[in-house]
């Protein structure tokens, strides 16, 4: 269905201290990173961190207040119409026209492209999606996860280099979410797509995107590999035991207590380095300790705080 | 140029297939219709009372309450009111798409804003021409169908009186300028459209500076006279120069030039207003 055209490692997105103020709010101050070809980019940071808004400079629906933003080596400012050639994407939620159908909102967003995208070229799109058996219902009978779908699908319509999405798992159920991160792992893999996947779960982020930016209140805390970025600092642990009275004693007495968090019914929650958990399952389990699960539970804000 | 073609059949597109295109024209049928059923039941009554201070000086002979009467009573009845069945469309065009989130999917594609608010205004003025037509063609057919033709009776400060052949071309050219005020509604909605995101404000505020105007124009006081030429809606009402003998050509033509500028004025101000402007919805 997709060209695949080879990898290389050029930058398809650089952005260069880019800053968006809304009078005294400031939404986004002086961000700056590069996206290069193949990569799933994972931009990643709580809600009201200054994703959108960043997004939306991206694709010129935002003016910035400053800074600069390449794509394809060309400025969105002066080569706006051939760099959207290359671009698919979803912003925030994808809303369509409810009282016409898959089809026909596919058909007319792909004209807006002013290419020539044939009806097959359609049904396959929504086929991969798997939307095709819906092609012909109108949108405002579908779910929220089929317009998820739907939205990923106009956003290949054109078959562009570099997909931009937006929270595109926001609002779906654990199947729904599934699907599409499949899809994502797919167009990367598969179709040799660059893909920019904001999200603001990092478990999304750590299980999709080989690099990543986190970013708060407009700013950048940090970018770089995904492994390394998570590898570093302390990360939240779950284990669950058999009797937690006799490992909490365990625990209290060896040097793991200064990693003791917490305890709640047949749980212990530690902070620990990612490289000493090993060493802690071992010690329970030389100590005759019966552990039925250990659970990495770093959540997003958790992580903002190792960083900070 | 090409690209502004396929935006705006694209748009003319997507805007029939909302049901809320059609009221303007359902209510247009309707409201002709009840009219054109009234003057059939009580159309004699009407016109007598209408000519009742005349009959002492003057001799009715002939079908007088013909269908060119009735067009010209539907016309003056109708236009006033037409401008909120056009601004309940052109105020939802840019708003409509604003408040449900499908025009960032337009503005992520290749199409320049300045191409997309073109061909949007363009099929905005194009539903205002089509809905005058419509008027135009229903009133028509069903009033010569219903009443057959004749000589037009039009009373206003003097008495005027076209002959049957004199008057198809004068409702025709109404209906041309009807199309030149109700493109200035249309507009003035669209403005408001591309300032707002929702589709109830355009149409409030249209009616509102309409309904103002209109009012302020009515009052016989100087200081209303004084800025009565600078209302859009004092030029609105000139079709009725058609109906006046002699024709006051140089008027007309003025009328026609200000309802112009005041097209380009508002596009112009729409689109400043939709190029510059954050997309945040």
């Amino acid at each position: 269905m997709f060209d695949t055209p080879q990898m290389e490692n050029v930058p398809i997105l650089e952005v260069k201290n880019l800053s968006k103020n809304f009078k005294d709010f400031t939404a986004v101050n002086n961000l700056s990173f590069t996206v290069n070809k193949g990569d799933v980019y994972g931009f990643l940071g709580p809600n009201g961190a200054g994703k959108s808004t960043s997004i939306r400079m991206i694709l010129s629906l935002i003016y910035p207040t400053s800074g600069t933003i390449l794509l394809f080596g060309n400025s969105i400012k002066t080569h706006r119409a051939s760099i959207m050639k290359k671009v698919g994407a979803i912003v925030e939620r994808p809303d369509f026209y409810g009282s016409l159908s898959a089809q026909k909102n596919l058909e007319i967003l792909a004209k807006m492209q002013m290419e020539e995208v044939s009806k097959n070229r359609i049904s396959e799109t929504l086929d991969w999606v798997g939307l095709l058996d819906r092609a012909d219902s109108k949108v405002k009978t579908f779910s929220q996860g089929m317009k998820q779908r739907l939205g990923i699908a106009q956003a290949l319509i054109h078959n562009p280099e570099l997909i931009i999405l937006d929270e595109p798992t926001n609002g779906l159920d654990p199947h729904g979410m599934k699907d599409i991160r499949e899809m994502i792992i797919s167009l990367n893999k598969d179709h040799n797509k660059t893909i920019f996947l904001s999200s603001h779960i990092l478990s999304e982020v750590e299980i999709l995107a080989n690099r990543m930016i986190i970013i708060n209140k407009g700013e950048k805390l940090v970018e770089g590999d995904v492994n390394e970025i998570l590898l570093s600092g302390k990360q939240n642990l779950t284990v669950e035991f058999q009797n937690v009275d006799i490992a909490l004693t365990l625990i209290n007495n060896s040097k793991y207590k200064q990693n003791f968090k917490s305890v709640e019914k047949n749980k212990i929650f530690f902070s620990i380095e990612r490289n000493n958990i090993p060493e802690l399952n071992r010690f329970l389990v030389q100590n005759n300790i019966d552990v039925l699960a250990i659970t990495p539970t770093r959540t997003l804000e958790e992580f903002f705080l190792s960083l900070t | 140029m090409k690209n502004i073609l396929i935006l705006t059949k694209l748009e003319i597109y997507k805007l029939f297939s909302k049901g809320r295109s059609y009221i303007a024209f359902g209510a247009i049928a309707f409201l002709v219709f009840v009219i054109q059923i009234a003057l059939v039941v009580d159309g004699e009554n009407f016109f007598e009372f209408q000519t009742q201070n005349l009959r002492d000086t003057f001799l009715f002979e002939g079908n007088l309450l013909n269908g060119y009467l009735t067009v010209y009573v539907i016309l003056t009845a109708l236009l006033i009111h037409i401008p909120f069945l056009i601004a309940l469309v052109s105020g939802d065009l840019i708003a409509g798409e604003t408040s449900a989130g499908t025009l960032r999917f337009l503005l992520t594609r290749t199409s320049s804003r300045l191409e997309i608010i073109t061909a949007k205004f363009i099929t905005c003025i194009f539903y205002s021409t089509l809905l005058v037509i419509a008027m135009a063609v229903l009133s028509l057919v069903s009033g010569i169908l219903l009443f057959g033709k004749g000589d037009l009776f039009v009373v206003r400060d003097t008495i005027y009186i076209f002959s049957e052949n004199d008057v198809l071309w004068r409702l025709i050219a109404s209906f041309g300028f009807s199309i030149l005020g109700m493109s200035t509604v249309a507009s003035l909605a669209f403005l408001f459209s591309s300032f707002t995101d929702n589709s109830v404000t355009p149409i409030i505020l249209t009616m509102v500076i309409i309904i103002a105007f209109m009012i302020l124009s009515s009052i016989d006081l100087s200081i209303f006279k004084m800025i009565k030429p600078f209302f859009f809606t004092t030029y609105m009402n000139n079709w009725r120069l058609l109906f006046e003998e002699p024709l006051n050509l140089s008027k007309l033509i003025n009328s026609c030039l200000v309802l112009v500028l005041h097209i380009a004025f508002f596009f112009g101000i729409s689109a400043w207003n939709f190029n510059k402007k954050d997309i945040l919805s």
